[in-house]
């Protein structure tokens, strides 16, 4: 608990930043588990990293608005445990092909960067 | 137009809504776990970031994101045209010939129905005929045309030259 706390403040003070584009990835992937709204998101992206990948809002936000426009996610005004209507984003079919095909785009390229950056 | 400004309004109000819930999510957390109210939704604002940026870039991606659905739509129509240009070639030709038929009646009409004569005073201009009873003394017999009056007897906007002249003396 402690270890991790130390390399979350470590990786704070130097800055962790995602690659590019794999941002929309994360957030397709969460939004596999159902509808969510933007807070939950961010949330949930930190809890499954361990709290080693905090998103700003200041990109969640357009990149949730991003994925909407291009019709990855849809979105609809729901109730929500906080007594309160929130925004509630959700995969569509051409968000799941999507993310079908970064995926193993992803993994492909985290093969190719793993097996040039082994140990010789 | 009216409708579309519409949406980016309805557009900006939820994503100030949007803002708004993650706000109180963020406070809610900090609160259950502990912290007073009032500085669990300082904390929640500061460490939200620059609101208004936030707003700016979504509105903006908005825009861009139309703009380039526009230019996909007409990648798409192109490549469809190109793709069957039996079609292309039926499409294009209706559309001539319906835009062509438009313009032309449309001409017309202006000509005839729309435009005033070229004269002076056009709203003065009057139509003059002649009435009269039938087998009367006045008209025996004339060349042109002339119509049967419901009443009885004839009418005619043809007049002899003499009368014209007389008509026309300012």
């Amino acid at each position: 608990m402690s270890s991790r706390r130390t390399v979350t403040k470590h990786l704070q003070e130097n800055g962790i930043e995602l690659l590019q584009g794999t941002l929309d990835m994360l957030i397709l992937r969460t939004l596999q588990w159902g509808p969510q709204h933007g807070h939950g998101v961010g949330q949930a992206i930190r809890q499954s990293s361990a709290e080693l990948l905090r998103i700003e809002r200041g990109s969640l936000y357009p990149a949730l608005h991003r994925l909407e426009a291009r019709g990855m996610i849809s979105s609809e005004w729901k109730s929500s445990d906080l007594n309160r209507r929130a925004k509630y984003y959700k995969l569509t079919a051409a968000g799941k092909k999507q993310l079908a095909t970064e995926q193993s785009k992803w993994k492909l390229l985290v093969r190719a960067i793993g097996r040039v950056m082994r140990p010789a | 137009m009216q409708w579309r400004f519409w949406r980016w309004k309805q557009r900006d109000s939820d994503l100030n809504d949007e803002i708004a819930f993650d706000l109180a999510a963020d406070a809610e957390e900090r609160i259950r776990s502990g912290m007073p109210r009032t500085e669990a939704e300082q904390t929640s604002r500061r460490d939200f970031g620059n609101a208004t940026l936030l707003k700016e870039e979504v509105r903006e991606m908005w825009g861009w994101v139309s703009l380039q659905r526009l230019g996909q739509d007409l990648r798409y129509g192109w490549c469809t045209l190109r793709k069957n240009p039996l079609f292309a070639t039926m499409a294009v030709l209706s559309l001539a010939l319906g835009i062509g038929a438009n313009t032309a009646i449309f001409s017309v009409m202006d000509a005839i129905m729309l435009r005033a004569l070229p004269v002076k005073n056009p709203g003065e201009l009057a139509i003059l005929n002649w009435r009269a009873k039938r087998d009367s003394a006045v008209v025996q017999s004339h060349n042109g045309s002339s119509y049967d009056e419901p009443g009885g007897g004839e009418t005619s906007p043809d007049f002899p030259w003499p009368a014209y002249e007389l008509l026309a003396r300012p």
